[in-house]
């Protein structure tokens, strides 16, 4: 029974993250996120992608494959949240 | 060799050399001709015939070389003769002949002119051509369906049941170009990114399995990850070949994203090839035949991979489409990919076939070097033009000829390197045919020898 | 249907071994295989998707302003939740609770449907508003990607459904790996898409 108690919990700690999710980066609608915002969003994705990697995929059990996973998922995410950071003036054509 | 049948092989791959001679030959006329516009009489000899026998024969060949290697290795790998030995000589026959029929014909001016590259024959040798495969397709899979299944022989069949269902693609020549172009590419490309993939990946896995004394279960489970990657990337990575022919914008992602991906099957083989020599460790004495395996999968990996990759993002295919950066890779991908996989199981089966223990091994190797210095040197000078032209015409916008003139000097490189080739491939035609009456390298040696 | 009728995939390949880093993985190997394969798929086309953003920034913040993001959260959560029963069900067919783990996975398959409903109903809001694959810019990338991930979706309800039928424990391990990494991919793709701007 100890695993369904492990996938109750996280479940819940999605469930509570995508709401965080739509908290920090929903709320106001601003046409741009804040620094803190875009990194708050990015962090929160990677989260949420480790706990469906190690519980939903089952890789808690295989540690080379999760980190390996792992860290493609935050190489992607953290290519895109740099690229809003991009001073944006330089790469513009004019 | 063990079983009766598997000589069938042979009068495919005499064949097939043949006709390889022929491919050469013209492309150093081709060459000649970039160099020497005027010392052929262009009435008689004008260089699209010869660029078309050129690259018709390629294909061609090669396929002649597949059918040679799947009449050698399924009764092996199923454990049991070929099914109908005559009907492989007559599929032979009609194969052949349409195939001389047809380089005939090009010299006469005879052809199916709708621009399609590699498929200009005419329609009656298109249909001896279907014809030939269903015989082909028939007898090798009633022998394989009564013998014994293996993973080597299965994705052989549905790599070469491939070939043959993209083949009728061909057929079908619709009015508007890009409609007929994407037709095209349905043949051309899911051919050489695909089906033709699968035929390699199984050849070599055989090698493998014979030379390495690896177990076939870990041979086998490489062969499946290569297959699954193959398919992936190469069916929606037709899409780079849609970003200006008139499709709709979104290829420029489909196409870019998944043929960017599409190294991958080609690195798989790299490792495949040598992880299994490493690990195998058996001293074969067929030392040319994994030359040409191992330098099968490293140059295809160059040619088709980094060479492929080099210009298949939309972003940078826009500036190089159709300049000699293409003509580059399409030389060192076909010559790495598929004439080295075919020159790979001839040198490995020859010696079985004749019975002939010792052969000319040296000369075998030596040919692998000149072929493949002469490829490789042509595919940098390739390049180099390419990039240049790149630059002058799409950059600059200096009109094609004029820049086509300021390149005289790559052409004169390539001309050379393709002389170098073409020795280079008489060589091994000579190495694989004529007996020896003894080996140059003694077999006491063999035990000290590395294994690459 | 009986025990020794099913038809198990996974356990007949990774029995022979040879499979070496992947045969520790749940799951037949080469579902393993897919799955890295459809993560290069998704990763490299986020990158073109942060690439292409910079050259136009601007239009590409007024476009994303036209997505309904409250609707890409209740799908995240729809599917977080379908993953959760995938998972259950995985774990009750290994300890030999067939009927618990059926039920479990048809709810999983279920909320997929739901995903697609709320998918379709965004979807014919952007057409309606003018904005299709053809667009170009921002709203070409969008529908690529989410409408290759729905691909998935549809994909993955179909195995689902293969895998009610040929309920090996195996097999559910290799379902369930597919339709896991569908979520995955949709918790990666929803930020980069819908949130960040
Ligand atoms: C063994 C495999 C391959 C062979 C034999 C091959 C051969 C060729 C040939 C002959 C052409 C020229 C076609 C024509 O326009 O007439 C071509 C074009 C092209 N190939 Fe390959 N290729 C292979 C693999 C690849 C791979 C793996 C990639 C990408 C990574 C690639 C990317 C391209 C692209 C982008 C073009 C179009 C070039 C242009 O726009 O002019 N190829 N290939
Ligand atoms: C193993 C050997 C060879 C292979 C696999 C091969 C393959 C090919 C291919 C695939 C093409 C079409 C390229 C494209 O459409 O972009 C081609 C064209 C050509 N090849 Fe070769 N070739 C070989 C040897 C040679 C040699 C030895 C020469 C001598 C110089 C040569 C000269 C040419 C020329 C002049 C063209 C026409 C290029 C054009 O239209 O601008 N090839 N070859
Ligand atoms: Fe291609």
């Amino acid at each position: 029974m100890g695993n369904t108690g492990r996938l109750l919990r996280t479940w819940a700690m999605l469930m509570s993250l995508s709401l965080a999710f739509a908290i920090v980066a929903d709320a106001t609608r601003p046409t741009r996120l804040s620094h803190v915002a875009l990194l708050l969003v990015g962090v929160v994705a990677v989260l949420k992608a480790r706990l469906v990697l190690a519980d939903y995929l089952g890789l808690r059990a295989t540690p080379t494959a999760l980190a390996g996973f792992s860290t493609a998922v935050v190489a992607i995410i953290a290519l895109v949240v740099l690229s809003f950071e991009f001073p944006v003036s330089l790469f513009a054509r004019q | 060799m063990r079983y009766e049948s598997q000589n069938i092989a042979k009068i495919y791959w005499y064949g097939a050399l043949l006709i390889f001679a022929v491919q050469v030959v013209f492309g150093l006329i081709g060459g000649t001709i970039y160099v020497l516009p005027n010392l052929f009489p262009t009435d008689l000899l004008p260089f699209n015939v010869v660029r078309m026998i050129h690259t018709n024969a390629l294909v061609v060949w090669l396929l002649l070389g597949f059918f040679g290697a799947a009449y050698f290795l399924i009764p092996e790998e199923a454990e049991r003769e070929i099914h109908s030995p005559f009907l492989a000589y007559v599929q032979f026959a009609i194969f052949f002949f349409g195939a001389l029929a047809a380089v005939a014909g090009y010299l006469f001016h005879i052809y199916a002119d709708q621009a399609r590259s590699y498929l200009e024959q005419p329609l009656w040798v298109k249909l001896g051509i279907i014809v030939a495969a269903l015989i082909f397709l028939f007898n090798i899979s009633m022998t394989v369906l009564q013998g014994r299944k293996t993973a080597i022989t299965n994705v052989l069949l549905l790599g070469l049941w491939g070939v043959a269902i993209f083949f009728l693609f061909s057929l079908y020549n619709p009015a508007n170009l890009s409609v007929d172009k994407m037709f095209w590419w349905y043949v051309v490309h899911l051919w050489v990114e695909g089906v033709w993939e699968l035929v390699m990946a199984s050849i070599l896995a055989f090698i493998m399995l014979k030379m390495t004394g690896v177990d076939r279960e870990v041979i086998e489970k490489w062969l499946y990850v290569i297959v699954a990657t193959t398919l992936f990337t190469g069916v929606l990575g037709t899409g780079h070949h849609y970003y200006w022919i008139g499709a709709p914008g979104y290829w420029q992602w489909i196409g870019s994203v998944f043929s960017a991906l599409e190294v991958v099957p080609f690195f798989g083989m790299v490792v495949f090839t040598f992880a299994m020599v490493w690990k195998g460790r058996r001293d074969h004495p067929n030392k040319a035949a994994l030359l040409w395996s191992l330098g099968c999968s490293v140059l295809a990996f160059f040619g088709a991979g980094v060479w492929g990759f080099l210009h298949t993002l939309s972003s940078v295919n826009f500036y190089t489409h159709g300049t000699q950066v293409t003509a580059a890779h399409g030389h060192l991908a076909f010559y790495g990919a598929y004439v080295c996989v075919n020159l790979a199981i001839m040198s490995y089966a020859f010696p079985l076939l004749k019975n002939r223990a010792p052969y000319n091994q040296v000369l075998n190797m030596l040919s692998f070097w000149l072929i493949t210095s002469g490829v490789v040197f042509m595919t940098v000078t390739l390049t180099f033009a390419g990039v240049l032209q790149t630059h002058l015409e799409r950059v600059n916008g200096i009109p094609y000829m004029d820049v086509q003139d300021q390149l005289g000097f790559f052409y004169l490189l390539r001309l050379g390197a393709g002389a170098v080739t073409v020795v280079g491939v008489l060589l091994f035609i000579y190495s694989i045919l004529v007996p020896r009456e003894q080996e140059a390298i003694a077999p006491t040696s063999l035990t000290t020898a590395p294994a690459e | 249907m009986r025990r020794e009728e099913v038809v198990d995939i996974s356990t007949a390949v990774v029995d022979e071994d040879g499979w070496g880093p992947l045969s520790g993985l749940p799951g037949h190997p080469l579902m393993w295989v897919l799955i890295a394969s459809e993560l290069a798929v998704f990763g490299l086309a986020l990158l073109g998707y942060a690439g292409a953003r910079l050259h136009d920034p601007i239009a590409f913040a007024a476009a994303q302003d036209h997505l309904d993001r409250l609707a890409g959260v209740i799908n995240t959560a729809v599917l977080l939740t379908s993953g959760f029963f995938a998972a259950l069900a995985v774990d009750a067919r290994a300890r030999g609770r067939r009927g618990a783990a059926r039920l479990r996975l048809t709810l999983a398959a279920a909320l997929g449907v739901v995903f697609l409903v709320v998918k379709s109903v965004e979807y014919s809001r952007d057409l309606a508003q003018g904005f299709d694959i053809d667009s170009g810019g921002f709203f070409t990338i969008y529908f690529l990607i989410t409408g290759f991930h729905a691909l998935h979706v549809v994909l993955g309800i179909i195995i689902l459904a293969i895998v009610l039928r040929f309920d090996s424990p195996g097999n559910y391990e290799t379902g369930a790996s597919f339709w896991h990494m569908v979520d995955l991919v949709w918790i990666v793709i929803f930020p980069c898409l819908y949130l960040l701007r």
